[in-house]
């Protein structure tokens, strides 16, 4: 590899090495990304500076409309209602919800499930597409980073939400029992959140210095203090460029499979009863594909939310929308098969003790639910999408606001159907407790949860550039790279000695 | 390889305090099951002597060997309709023996006997009701909710039953037991352990980013 891009542009990568130490950004005096570099002294990116520009834009101190503070404001008030209803449950107990005997995890454990699977967004858009080097990823992987993370926070409170005693949690950790489902949970999910933050954060360094230095005037000390903190005083060095990416290969490794393992155990503490309708040997894979069928969906609700509200049409482009569509697209059709799998071959037998549940998912009480659910969310969407028109943006959103919905209810059904059908029926049990329906507390704790979600993700883009702009400067060269018709990277080293893998010249270049 | 090195030592330690941990648990379940068997010892056939829920009403029991069956006696005393306390007649007492998860009337066809003027009710219970490993049956007689004394309850372990042998499990449920498995705790502490050795592994690089700066400077 190598020596067949020497052999073809030597001579080329000598002279723009020799070039890239004059390389200079007036306003940013924080180096660009080796790729960058080299590709600024040929002078072929004159757009730089215009990327820097509308990814800071965002982020500009006083830029904060009057539409931001009233979202802000709404979301925060929400939230406040949300805290509220909980701390009323708190001093009522779990009473104040509609969960009895029967339905002990309601609206909240279904909520569980679907913010985790939306959580899946993360590992699939970044580290997927990192690992398998898919260029037009560089827009949007932090927006899917980032939903992953705030998902993962808010999501894994809602099992503790749902406990009448939220102090017991701290048994699980000082006395919990490791052949439980339960302690495998709490494990995964703190062992996923640790490696998401850590895995936002990491390709946010060079950005966090780039804002630091062009707001070293205009922002607030507090502001300032909290960017420099975070740089962990980047400076751009090769020397810091090659810890970075070592750092964020290992990641985007190691990520992938935890995030596997952590809806995996989600299934299980479904899959570990003997309840008709969880007792499956499927429900690993079939929770980890409708994560992931659910959170590509988010991401793409994400990228539209970000593109029309920063005005970014420039970076995510149609492109984007078709070829993310694409992928929502198989991930449904492998969520339809496993659906089909789950529900037809529990049909076909009818066991004693599944039947009634079935009757009741089929033609009972929930069948009407079940049935749009079906074709609503699964196969309408696979009908959309196939289609060119369907990939486009604004269908393609709405297509997903519809399953993101869809993927939510269909927890609901996964979660609740089974526990009205216990084997033995409850003793001295009121008749109206053989129905659920969540009510106005969980309802209002769980909107104020979903807020939180929204508020956090704005402050953050209020914050911190919504895209890698050193990602996307670097796909930027490379396109042209490509449409020059030149070898695409230089910027990956090899190992301990500390070679670029390009020429020499470039390595000269950095140490001058 | 430091890195390395104190990840794997994280690892052992992880393993040694959990090794602890079960050798521990495992002494205490020992000192349980001495403790059971002795009180299970102490209860024979008619020592049980339980009072009620209500302060004035008393129910007690008495068992007697029959040929074929056991003669279950309950003795109901307390206030009476003057306020003068002595036995209780006419009231109907039910016998039970206690079950996991509820309790089972002794006889099939009629579980019930009536206290006479001096308070005794008597009914017969057959012999052949499973018990524990030792045969031990927890008997329970009860007076219904009577309009004076309310309900009453007593209650009384003996070796009332026949013993059901213990089979040994060829394969036993090892994730119900109290401790995990080694073999479990082995796997849980490699994935787990790598998994944060590589975290360390990427705040090391992080580390040494910042001293890089510094180094610069």
């Amino acid at each position: 590899m190598d020596s067949t891009i020497k052999k073809n542009n030597g001579a080329e990568q000598a002279s723009l090495a020799h070039r890239a130490a004059d390389a200079t950004f007036a306003t940013d005096p924080i180096p660009a990304s080796p790729t960058i570099r080299l590709a600024a002294a040929g002078g072929t990116l004159p757009s730089i500076e215009k990327i820097r520009d509308d990814f800071l834009k965002p982020i500009t101190p006083g830029n904060f409309g009057k539409w931001s503070r009233y979202w802000v404001i709404g979301l925060a008030v929400v939230m406040a209602w949300g805290l509220f209803a909980y701390i009323y449950q708190l001093r009522t107990g779990l009473e104040a919800t509609a969960m009895r005997n029967y339905v002990s995890w309601g609206l909240y454990i279904a909520t569980f499930v679907f913010i985790i699977g939306i959580s899946h967004s993360g590992t699939l858009v970044s580290a997927i597409l990192r690992v398998t080097n898919q260029e037009w990823r560089r827009p949007i992987t932090r927006s899917a980073e980032l939903l992953t993370a705030v998902a993962l926070m808010f999501g894994g409170l809602m099992p503790i939400i749902d406990m009448g005693r939220p102090d017991r949690v701290l048994n699980m950790v000082f006395f919990g029992r490791l052949q439980s489902p339960l302690v495998w949970d709490i494990v995964c999910i703190t062992t996923y959140l640790t490696g998401s933050l850590m895995f936002l954060y990491l390709p946010m360094i060079p950005d966090i210095a780039l804002a630091k230095k062009r707001f070293a005037n205009t922002a607030s000390k507090s502001r300032l203090w909290i960017y420099d903190k975070l740089a962990m005083g980047w400076e751009g060095t090769p020397e810091q460029w090659r810890r970075l990416e070592r750092a964020m290969r290992v990641m985007t490794v190691m990520i992938i499979p935890i995030a596997v393992s952590v809806h995996t155990v989600i299934s299980y503490i479904f899959a570990m009863t003997l309840r008709a309708g969880w007792d499956s040997t499927i429900f690993g894979p079939y929770f980890v594909v409708g994560a992931l069928y659910s959170g590509s969906a988010g991401v793409i609700l994400v990228m539209a939310a970000f593109r029309k509200i920063y005005h970014l049409e420039e970076y995510i482009t149609p492109r984007h929308f078709d070829l993310m569509s694409k992928i929502v697209l198989a991930l449904t059709m492998i969520y339809a098969y496993f659906n089909f799998n789950e529900y037809w071959v529990s049909a076909y037998k009818m066991e004693s003790g599944e039947a009634p549940l079935l009757r009741n998912l089929f033609s009972g009480g929930y069948s009407t639910v079940f049935w749009i659910l079906q074709f609503g969310t699964v196969l309408l969407p696979i009908i959309i999408l196939a289609t060119p028109r369907g990939r486009k943006p604004v269908l393609a959103t709405i297509t997903c606001v519809v399953i993101v919905a869809g993927a939510w209810v269909k927890r609901y059904i996964i979660i609740i159907p089974v526990l009205l059908h216990p084997f033995l029926p409850m003793q001295h049990a009121p008749l109206s407790w053989t129905n659920y329906f969540p009510n106005w507390v969980e309802f209002s704790v769980v909107g104020g949860m979903l807020a939180g979600i929204l508020l956090v993700i704005t402050l953050f883009s209020k914050f911190f550039p919504i895209s890698s702009i050193w990602e996307v400067e670097e796909g930027v060269h490379v396109a042209q790279r490509a449409a020059a018709g030149l070898p695409p990277t230089v910027a990956s080293h090899n190992g301990k000695d500390h070679k670029h893998t390009l020429a020499p010249a470039i390595e000269e270049a950095f140490a001058q | 390889m430091k890195i390395l090195r104190n990840a794997l030592l994280l690892v052992l330690m992880l393993v040694l305090v959990l090794a602890t941990h079960r050798a521990a648990a495992m002494d205490a379940m020992s000192g349980m099951g001495s403790m059971d068997s002795t009180s299970a010892a102490e209860s024979a056939p008619g020592a049980g002597d339980s009072t009620s829920a209500a302060s004035t009403a008393k129910l007690t029991l008495a068992v007697s060997n029959g040929d074929s069956v056991w003669m279950v006696k309950a003795t109901f005393t307390g206030l009476d309709s003057v306020g003068k306390l002595g036995p209780l007649p006419n009231q109907t007492v039910h016998y039970y023996v206690q079950r996991l998860f509820g309790i089972m009337p002794v006889r099939d066809d009629d579980n019930t006997a009536v206290t006479d003027d001096s308070g005794d009710a008597v009914i017969q219970m057959p012999k052949n009701i499973p018990g524990d490993a030792h045969g031990t049956l927890i008997l329970v007689a009860r007076v219904e909710d009577d309009d004076q004394t309310g309900p009453v309850v007593a209650r009384d372990t003996g070796n009332l039953g026949t013993p059901l042998p213990v089979v040994a499990d060829p394969f036993p449920r090892a994730l119900w037991e109290p401790n995990a498995p080694i073999a479990m705790i082995l796997t849980f502490a490699i994935l787990f352990g790598g998994v944060w050795a590589t975290y360390g592994f990427v705040v090391a690089q992080l580390v040494t980013i910042k001293k890089d700066k510094q180094h610069a400077a």
